[in-house]
């Protein structure tokens, strides 16, 4: 079995700067603006196989005044307060957001593998987070990629993937389908 | 009164491995939804929700740099939820 590689110049990290407004309302959602900077690699094997090694290491910090609701709907404007102590000692972490849990600072990363049998493939995905910088959280993760190619270098992708949250304020499983066209 | 009207999720990259399958910036239109069933969610008697994000992503600089932006929403049983407002 041959591979082929690409120069190790192609190794390049790279810096991530996101930037997100969460949704919601209701329940345990919050209003907070949140910075994620974060370092990202992959490194790409195209024989025989399309294979990608990818690994991310990040962090999401909150920024401003927040304000969250409880389980009534009632609101509380001080939400570093609004959390039980049993809540606390459950969790370890502020709750953001029961649509899509997370804390409010939190480191996360991956290393993760894709490979592509042409237009089917799969991504291991086992990732990580330290919740509020105290509780350790680990999230497997695992999807099924297809890719319809189109005219003209266009192309349909899918990703069907499952995870697990382990243990922290994410606990839990999640599917999801990740698709979008490519043009 | 303080109003927060986040509309959008928007996210600067340079080459963001998860914005698309190849992980190269593309131009890309999608979406991305999540069902998820999570521990938190047994607080407010709820078993399920689902967090949706359409999206789209553009690349420049010869696919070094791209910018993605991100509609999300999400439902918690029959509450949608999109805009936040924050009287204060």
């Amino acid at each position: 079995m041959k591979f082929t590689l690409r120069d190790l110049k192609d190794f390049e990290p790279t810096f991530l700067f996101i930037s997100e407004f969460p949704t919601g309302q209701d329940y345990a959602t919050s209003g907070h603006f949140a910075v994620m900077p974060g370092f990202a690699f992959e490194y790409h094997i195209h024989k025989p196989y399309h294979i990608h090694v990818h690994g991310l290491l990040g962090s999401r910090f909150a920024l401003g005044r927040e304000s969250h609701t409880d389980g009534s709907g009632k609101e509380n404007h001080d939400h570093m307060h609004t959390l039980s102590s049993s809540d606390l000692h459950s969790y370890g972490a502020h709750k953001i957001n029961y649509a899509f849990p997370h804390s409010e600072n939190e480191i996360m990363g991956h290393i993760g593998v894709m490979v592509l049998f042409s237009e089917i493939g799969f991504d291991l995905r086992p990732s990580f987070f330290f919740e509020d910088f105290k509780t350790f959280v680990l999230q497997p993760q695992v999807g099924l990629i297809y890719i319809l190619e189109l005219e003209d270098g266009k192309s349909f992708n899918f990703k069907l993937f499952g995870f697990w949250a382990l243990q922290g304020i994410r606990e839990g499983k999640g599917i999801g389908l990740f698709s979008y066209l490519k043009f | 009164m303080e109003i927060l009207l986040p509309i959008f999720i928007y996210i600067i990259i340079f080459h963001h491995e998860g914005a698309t399958i190849e992980h190269g910036a593309k131009k890309a239109v999608g979406i991305s939804p999540l069902f998820s069933q999570t521990k938190i969610l047994e607080n407010i008697g709820e078993k399920w929700s689902i967090f949706t994000t359409l999206f789209g992503e553009y690349s420049f600089f010869e696919d070094k740099l791209s910018l993605r932006l991100d509609i999300p929403f999400a439902f918690v049983k029959r509450n949608f939820s999109f805009l936040i407002l924050l009287p204060h």
